[in-house]
């Protein structure tokens, strides 16, 4: 499991600009690209966004993960949008006594859907690999999106690593005493780590909260600190949402 | 190509592309896939969802301070859960679980839906599995439907004091299969463009089958292997969650025994007492064995316990009722009875003898 | 001697009737460094939960600043005293360095220049300045547990009681915190109590020592006198100085003509250089 977090790259220019105009912004364009008839512009933002993340420095394996679901959703939708939706048949073949159509609306509507999914994972997998998560965080509270929303975001993020290291560890000493040989003891073996984890984030709740008592916890975490907002900033990202707008319109 | 054909065609397709592909993950919708105005209606359904949970949060955080951490980390087990690759059988590949119907047993269905909602957005960022466009049908499929399903479940069977492991499995399954199909719900609508629903989603069911079909059972499998193991070692947990009460651990095996021995008596008195109609049709033993007693001069003789003869049918139903009713009876006191004293010390809790 | 800390324990039992402590009766003087000596589960956490007012029913009472802790609330314990656990995974929970560390001071209500102020001078204290933004899960166990002491100075805590610093540091590593609680306990005058089984640094850096055994202290006072002879901390599962073990050996054994036990290295060498100038004389 690869979190983008380990591999944030804090120098370059986007990763120092405020998180609430890197939030915005993508909001606005994804909105954009969800409501886009083309190809041509989810196309355009994907180009984009590789290469600012080629510009970050973003390993291209790491990249590649990134797609690889939404990859196998893209063609499996595309199948289905080919071979069972439209009306004038674009091409056909023979396939085990079967002939098989497609058809071209079919293939114009995967072609869209393609673009639309591919453009939109850029724009997400941009936003997090140039943020960190607690800015982003940050940024949705002042969004004002719930503090009880925020608060579990945070122990959530703090705590994911500790507890995939434990479960790595238990996943390991299991697997060393063959609990992963056959199907049926690896079903046991997930259920007791499953278990395991449980327990210990149980038990973690408990320390964490006196050690967040002793220091003057009352129920509610204090709210993250919003600096000013850099004028640049907003300018620059008005600026991207203008010209995005203005090709959004034309394609 | 007729419907049969097509069919095949499309599970024989994604059979193709499940066994190329490195992973195949939970039901997640991913980024774009949703058209606006249906990425906004998820949403719209989602929130109320959320905002309850959250009040929900806040009113048990207020009672116990350790809550908000505790579903805090709750999400990082969630999350861990849904990225960790169980082999499935029939696909030959790996898939992920959802957990929220682990999550909907330990902590309750509406705040399941918070912790879903935390664990979907923090994915969706760093993993690119959902997004955020997607998010609010995904919390709909995976947090409300996944987490009620699941919670629901569970409470229902341990109503009938089932087996924690079988109420554990069973929920853990509906889950996961309750999230494929609102999933598949979800898709369909969203990607049906200018054709009909129903033809669609049978499509996208298809298509998902032979993943997700098994993955329930491991999911099930799953839940019912935590849910026991927190059940046998650390008792206290399940009774400070509310997933059980303290009286319901000693309690459940008397009670399926009671029942099953009421559900055999009465099932015994009412295949005795079966109407004289059934005899219509000779069986064997009257077409052959009879016969050829018959032929051998061995005539059959009267029955030694006629039921036709009187009411001793009628007395054996009474009978079976009476014990059934009673055991029934018995036990269903409990399930009426006040919410049990808490008890400090968890080695009472324990149901099985320490060593 | 400014007493801040009069523990006066009778005993105490967890509730499944296990004992965890016996008669306590220790006096902690502002300023001082003290340490509780002890093998494992001889009760030094607990001791420390009992004196941070985390565990209060216990049979007896601790004094703090003169006032009992268990009449006081909370927020009056945690604004004096502060708790360093052994595992700094248990007691750090914000996404990074800053946002930890600030954590104290917000919740003490100070506006956010001042409390930005704090999270620079306590970083600057344990020596993690420039570190604000590192996310908690990328430190280093050492670096974790200066957090932890950051997190707590900086909400201008005068009193630290630590679980076994050293507990897990490789030995520049032991040395490194060591010397950081020593330069808080002298420039900063921060009175630190620490519970550890380190017996080799002990005497290097603290006032004055608590020997705790199956929850009761059985002896008190300087590391000289503590460390008198080896027989005595066998009978408590410790050992002497490894420096000291030698010469109490050469002196015992060997009839070499030690004036005294040295507890450290430095002070053997003075005792070691004495009898060779003393021997080339002679």
């Amino acid at each position: 499991m690869i979190l983008s977090g380990y591999i944030h790259n804090g120098d370059h220019w986007l990763s120092r600009m405020d998180a609430r105009v890197k939030i915005i912004s993508t909001l606005i364009l994804l909105a954009m690209v969800l409501t886009c008839e083309g190809t041509s512009f989810p196309l355009f933002l994907l180009l984009c966004g590789a290469g600012l993340c080629v510009n970050m420095k973003i390993r291209s394996r790491m990249l590649l993960m990134r797609f690889l679901e939404p990859l196998f959703i893209v063609a499996v939708l595309f199948i289905l949008k080919v071979f069972f939706s439209g009306n004038v048949p674009m091409f056909s073949f023979e396939f085990m006594g079967m002939t098989v159509t497609g058809f071209r609306e079919g293939f114009m509507e995967g072609m869209r859907l393609g673009c639309r999914i591919t453009g939109a994972v850029m724009i997400v997998a941009v936003l997090g690999f140039s943020t960190p998560f607690n800015q982003f965080i940050a940024g949705l509270s002042w969004l004002k999106i719930p503090r009880g929303f925020i608060e579990i975001s945070l122990f959530a993020y703090r705590y994911i690593f500790m507890l995939f290291e434990d479960a790595m560890v238990i996943y390991s000493a299991q697997k060393n005493r063959l609990g992963y040989s056959t199907i049926r003891r690896s079903l046991n073996s997930f259920g007791i780590l499953a278990g395991a984890l449980v327990i210990k984030a149980f038990d973690q709740s408990q320390k964490t909260t006196v050690a967040m008592t002793q220091r003057g916890y009352d129920g509610v975490m204090p709210a993250p600190e919003h600096k000013p907002f850099k004028l640049l900033e907003i300018g620059g990202g008005l600026s991207v949402i203008i010209v995005m707008g203005i090709l959004w319109k034309i394609w | 190509m007729n419907s049969v054909k097509k069919i095949f065609f499309v599970a024989l397709i994604c059979c193709g592309l499940l066994l190329s592909a490195d992973a195949v993950y939970a039901m997640h919708i991913a980024e774009g896939i949703l058209p606006l105005h249906w990425a906004a209606l998820w949403f719209a359904v989602a929130i109320p969802f959320v905002a309850f949970g959250l009040y929900s949060l806040n009113k048990r955080s207020r009672d116990d301070l350790s809550f908000k951490p505790l579903a805090g980390l709750m999400t990082a087990v969630i999350f861990i859960i849904s990225c960790m690759p169980i082999p499935v059988p029939l696909a030959g590949t790996c898939s992920h679980p959802c957990g929220t119907g682990i999550s909907g047993i330990l902590v309750g269905p509406s705040i399941s839906v918070v912790i879903a909602a935390a664990a979907l957005l923090i994915q969706a960022i760093f993993l690119a599995h959902g997004g955020l466009s997607t998010l609010g049908a995904n919390i709909v499929s995976m947090g409300v439907m996944g987490s009620f399903t699941g919670y629901l479940t569970f409470k229902l069977l341990r109503s009938f004091r089932m087996n924690i492991a079988v109420a554990g499995f069973t929920a853990g399954l509906f889950a996961n299969w309750a999230t494929y199909l609102m999933t598949s719900v979800e898709l369909a609508s969203g990607i049906k463009g200018d054709t009909t629903f129903l033809p669609l989603f049978w499509k996208i069911l298809v298509a998902f089958i032979p993943t997700q079909l098994p993955l329930g059972i491991l999911e099930g499998a799953m839940t019912a292997g935590m849910v026991v193991l927190l059940y046998k070692k650390r008792p206290d947990l399940l009774i400070k969650m509310r997933v059980i009460k303290p009286t319901e651990a000693a309690m459940h095996r008397q009670g399926i025994t009671a029942l099953v021995a009421a559900l055999c008596i009465t099932g015994a008195a009412l295949s005795a007492a079966a109407p004289a109609d059934a005899a219509k049709w000779s069986g064997v033993d009257e077409v052959v064995i009879e016969k050829v007693a018959s032929e051998h001069g061995r005539e059959a003789g009267a029955t030694l316990i006629d039921l036709e003869q009187g009411d001793i049918g009628l007395f054996l139903f009474l009978i079976a009722g009476a014990l059934g009713g009673f055991a029934a009876g018995y036990y269903w006191r409990s399930i009426l009875a006040e919410r049990g004293q808490s008890l400090d010390d968890p080695k009472e809790m324990r149901p099985e003898k320490q060593r | 001697m400014v007493v801040r800390l009069a523990v006066r324990i009778n005993s105490f039992a967890y509730a499944d009737g296990t004992k965890a402590m016996g008669k306590i009766d220790i006096d902690i003087g502002k300023g001082e460094f003290t340490g509780i000596l002890g093998s494992n589960g001889s009760g030094k956490t607990t001791l420390l939960k009992i004196m941070d007012g985390l565990i209060k029913n216990f049979k007896g009472a601790v004094y703090l600043d003169g006032r009992d802790v268990r009449k006081l609330s909370p927020k009056e314990i945690f604004r004096k005293v502060g708790l360093v656990f052994q595992n700094p995974d248990e007691q750090l929970f914000a996404g990074s360095v800053a946002d930890d560390v600030a954590f104290g001071p917000l919740n003490m209500g100070l506006r956010s220049n001042e409390v930005a102020q704090r999270v620079r001078e306590a970083l600057d204290d344990v020596d993690m300045s420039g570190c604000e933004a590192k996310s908690i899960h990328n430190l280093s166990y050492g670096q974790k547990k200066r957090v932890c002491i950051a997190g707590l100075l900086a909400m201008g805590h005068e009193m630290l009681l630590l679980d076994e610093p050293t507990a897990g540091l490789d030995p520049m590593g032991e040395y490194r915190m060591m010397s950081l609680l020593k330069k808080l306990n002298t420039e900063k005058r921060v009175t630190i109590v620490m519970a550890t089984h380190s017996v080799d640094l002990v005497p290097v850096f603290l006032d004055k020592l608590y020997i705790l055994s199956k929850g009761s202290i059985v002896r008190g006072g300087t590391p000289e006198e503590v460390f008198s002879a080896p027989e005595d901390m066998a009978d408590v599962k410790l050992r002497l100085p490894q420096i000291a073990e030698l010469i109490y050996k050469l002196k015992h054994e060997d009839k070499m003509a030690f004036e005294k036990i040295p507890l450290t290295i430095g002070e053997a060498r003075r005792e070691i250089m004495r009898l060779a100038s003393g021997t080339a004389e002679g």
